[in-house]
């Protein structure tokens, strides 16, 4: 059975969405131990949030400028400059015999070696996704001229995404005031009240708003749609 | 002559917190469709690894 060139073009459309929601889920779970449980980033922690940032960059140039080699390449480049800081401190940790790690475990493992993962598989996916070529020749120019369900949820995700980062900027301010950031910062006791749930819900909410705004606003062209078909 | 003011605390919040203006300009291009957005991209991982080098200031062993 052969796939139509919009039914293929959808299903690249909807990978690299996943992997952008994925991400998302990464960021959410580092920024809820820093706000609501309180402990601070570590500077190496906040490299490789800058890794997973650049991670995400691939995926919404995908997605709003159109499937692109160049867009995987810079995925994969910062899946390895985050790497490195995560293997840095995964490596700091082991040399230290009965160092405990940096921070709680989740599920068995430290939060730096959960990046090294993420960063691994973003890497090798973006390799095996370069391998299907058939999505550059699709004339892809992205899904922002396209109304429908793929721009509402794309325009909310890359807006979470973008509030995701402003929050991570200005957060450093008040850890690192105006001296050196601390290796080993102190935690400040987080936010008591049962606001996870209910911040997480805002945030869903909030970006599907954005995204349904934007698809009102943003002009309609289904005319690439139909060379597709 | 950049890199010796990195060592100073007094550029030290700014150096890490530009790492992610520089992502913030990286999306603004991105909104805007702008050719110099994987340029930047790129600079700012290589300002990401700069960071990285000058942060490692304890050796780690190669024999653990």
């Amino acid at each position: 059975m052969k796939m139509t060139a919009a039914r293929e073009l959808l299903l690249f459309r909807l990978i690299n969405l996943v992997a952008l929601v994925g991400l998302l889920g990464v960021l959410t779970g580092s920024l809820d131990l820093q706000i609501l449980v309180g402990e601070q980033p570590c500077p190496l922690c906040l490299l490789q949030r800058s890794g997973m940032i650049g991670l995400a960059v691939g995926p919404i140039m995908n997605l709003l400028w159109g499937m692109r080699p160049a867009h995987y390449a810079v995925s994969i480049l910062a899946a390895f400059a985050g790497g490195a800081a995560s293997t840095r401190q995964i490596l700091l940790h082991i040399a230290t015999p009965g160092d405990p790690g940096y921070g709680p475990a989740v599920a068995g493992f430290h939060l730096y070696t959960w990046a090294f993962i993420t960063f691994a598989i973003g890497a090798a996916g973006c390799a095996a996704l370069l391998l299907f070529s058939s999505q550059f020749s699709l004339g892809d120019t992205g899904v922002l001229r396209q109304k429908g369900p793929m721009r509402i949820a794309t325009l909310a995700v890359v807006m979470w995404t973008f509030v995701y980062l402003v929050i991570i900027a200005v957060t450093v301010l008040p850890e690192c005031g105006l001296g050196m950031c601390p290796d080993d910062p102190a935690s400040t006791g987080g936010i008591k009240a049962p606001v996870g749930v209910l911040g997480f819900l805002i945030f869903t909410l909030g970006s599907l708003a954005i995204g349904v705004l934007l698809d009102r606003l943003l002009p309609n062209d289904d005319e690439e749609l139909a060379t597709l078909e | 002559m950049v890199l010796p003011l990195l060592g100073s605390s007094h550029y030290a919040w700014l150096v890490m917190f530009s790492m992610f203006v520089l992502w913030i300009v990286v999306f603004a291009g991105i909104f805007r469709r702008a050719r110099w957005t994987i340029p930047v991209a790129v600079v700012t991982m290589i300002w990401s690894l700069v960071l990285l080098k000058l942060h490692m200031t304890d050796p780690i062993p190669l024999n653990f």
